[in-house]
């Protein structure tokens, strides 16, 4: 019994003993380095999910906060929780979901400053990839319609560009917002359409196709060859653009792109006349209207190309 | 002894538990705090909006074009806490309470994160929309939440219009026959609903108010009065009336009331 009695009491003080001692470990008052007054204690961002958090090193001052693709945000607006008196610089803004290194800079109670940067890890399940719809049309300035795995309803959140051999990047056209699509084709691809091609790639040089999409970027395998193209201008069939006899007159080139005009004619009373051409660039021609010419609105005049066998034709109105 | 022991044996197991309890105690005081989100600060400046009638006159929707193409320009976002539009790419945050979509910017929804046809779908957005048949002075409770829809561009053209099939916010005269005497004039009139309609008929529409319950939970009420420029009344409108501009009025209360009520 006292045997017993002995060993169970010994069992009790054992424990009571390293409870006292926890007690004691939580308790004890180590002086500890002040905390930093200019801390990011939580960084989150409030979905229909609830919240992500993102992870905070405070020793690199790197936020990271990893989203699914799903989400198809095109902005960030985070909650941020900060040490006690601490403010945060300038507005929290939300954070464009392609920004890679936004920063935020922590004030704190005693004015020290701390900066943290925001690293977005849009999480996709397979790497994302691009080509062109279509190995047809390779004319400057004309459609380019591409396929990849984008998912979503939203042509505008992809970004395309064509890169040349030089790696030099240069985006893709948008004419229309409206006119812009994304069809789902039944197989986990998209085919975007909306998009034309700069006016500004030079005739015969290579180029590639680059998508950017949430934070991830492909470039197409395929290369193609710049081609030329008849340049059509802007020439509205309801209300054309109004000009003046005498006047400078400049026509916009939206479809394809231009390249030297050889000439420019018009014809007054049955008679072609050649215009004064004042400049030209790949997107517009600047020609003089001359001083007779009739008012009303004008079909008559054309540009010609050495290059090319057809005429381009240029509608305006002389209004006075 | 035996008492001792038996006192003994009874007693481990409750001290066993108090030590345990204290033990998980003290672990508990010991571990730190999971973060307390804050307030969102968008949420806490709506302070100075509540409880007043507020008003937004010929809030512009982009464009002074009256063409059909305007059918598929982009929603205007609204704010009723800042009294301010915002952008588009705004539109899976909090930062908006209710949406100008569909043909002419005309149909309305609020910002819901859990409908998939929301703009605000996948956002924490956690509004809705409602339309009563009253005078906005007369709305002053609140519906209930199963009365307030999700769905994008859900309110619109009412039934007792062209182009409508429930009951909308305005009334749209393609023919200026319907309230007019169909003079060209008064083609294509969209006569916002703040007041009763008298129709060509002799039908009298009574007013509608719209009740929106706002990304953040708070509620507001709003008096759409006019879809054209400076032009607040009835005659004033006609076919080449400057438009889209909306003035409406609401009264923004917040997330928990059960009624609208306008404090000085």
């Amino acid at each position: 019994m006292n045997k017993h009695y002995n060993k169970t009491g010994t069992s009790l003080c054992a424990v009571l003993g390293m409870l006292l001692l926890t007690v004691v470990s939580c308790t004890k008052e180590t002086p500890l380095p002040a905390e930093p007054t200019n801390k990011i204690l939580s960084f989150a961002v409030e979905t229909a999910e609830g919240y992500l958090y993102a992870a905070i090193n405070n020793d690199d001052n790197t936020l990271t906060l990893s989203i699914p693709f799903y989400f198809d945000f095109p902005v960030l607006d985070p909650v941020i929780e900060l040490s006690e008196g601490a403010t945060l610089e300038g507005e929290n803004l939300p954070v464009d979901i392609d920004e890679e290194g936004y920063r935020y800079t922590v004030i704190g109670a005693d004015k020290s400053t701390r900066t943290y940067t925001l690293h977005i890890d849009i999480q996709i399940s397979k790497p994302l990839w691009v080509e062109r719809a279509y190995a047809g049309s390779t004319i400057v300035g004309n459609a380019c319609d591409v396929v990849g795995n984008f998912n979503t309803r939203d042509p505008k959140d992809i970004r395309l560009y064509v890169i040349d051999e030089e790696n030099n990047k240069t985006p893709l056209r948008i004419l229309h917002e409206n006119s812009m699509s994304i069809k789902a084709n039944g197989d986990n691809t998209y085919r975007v359409s909306g998009y034309f091609f700069p006016q500004s790639m030079t005739v015969g040089e290579n180029y590639r196709v680059v998508a950017e999409f949430k934070g991830q970027t492909a470039t197409s395998e395929t290369w193609f060859e710049a081609t030329q193209g008849q340049p059509g201008f802007d020439n509205p069939t309801i209300e054309p653009h109004q000009t003046k006899a005498g006047a400078e007159y400049t026509a916009v080139v939206s479809l394809n792109s231009l390249i030297e005009p050889q000439r420019v004619f018009t014809r007054i009373d049955g008679q072609e006349v050649d215009l004064e051409v004042i400049s030209w660039s790949y997107d517009k021609l600047t020609i003089r209207i001359p001083e007779n010419m009739p008012l009303g609105i004008n079909y008559d005049t054309f540009v010609e190309f050495e290059s090319l066998p057809l005429k381009s034709q240029i509608v305006f109105e002389v209004i006075e | 002894m035996v008492y001792r022991k038996r006192a003994f044996r009874a007693g481990w197991p409750a001290v066993l538990v108090a030590c345990c309890t204290v033990a998980v105690s003290v672990f508990t005081a010991c571990t730190k705090d999971e973060p307390v989100l804050p307030e969102d600060p968008e949420e806490t400046t709506h302070e100075n909006t509540y409880y007043k009638l507020q008003r937004i006159e010929n809030m512009p929707t982009g464009s002074e074009d009256n063409s059909a193409s305007l059918d598929s320009r982009p929603p205007v976002f609204f704010n009723f806490g800042l009294k301010e539009t915002v952008d588009e790419k705004y539109a899976k945050t909090k930062r908006w309470d209710i949406s100008f979509g569909g043909m002419f910017n005309c149909y309305l929804s609020g910002n819901n994160g859990q409908n998939a046809t929301n703009h605000g779908f996948m956002g924490p957005g956690v509004g809705g929309i409602a339309i009563v048949e009253k005078a906005f002075d007369e709305v002053v409770d609140i519906p209930e939440d199963s009365a307030f829809k999700t769905d994008v561009d859900v309110i619109g053209s009412d039934a007792n219009g062209d182009y409508g099939d429930k009951v909308g916010w305005f009334l749209y005269d393609f023919n200026g026959s319907i309230v007019s005497d169909g003079r060209p004039e008064k083609h294509h009139v969209a006569y916002a609903l703040s007041e009763p309609l008298t129709l060509k008929s002799g039908k009298v529409i009574p007013p509608r108010t719209l009740i929106v319950r706002t990304a953040t939970g708070d509620y507001a009420k709003i008096k759409m009065i006019s879809c054209y420029k400076d032009l607040f009344s009835k005659d004033q409108w006609f076919i080449d009336s400057p438009f889209i501009y909306f003035t409406f009025e609401y009264v923004l209360v917040p997330k928990g009331s059960t009624r609208f009520e306008i404090r000085d």
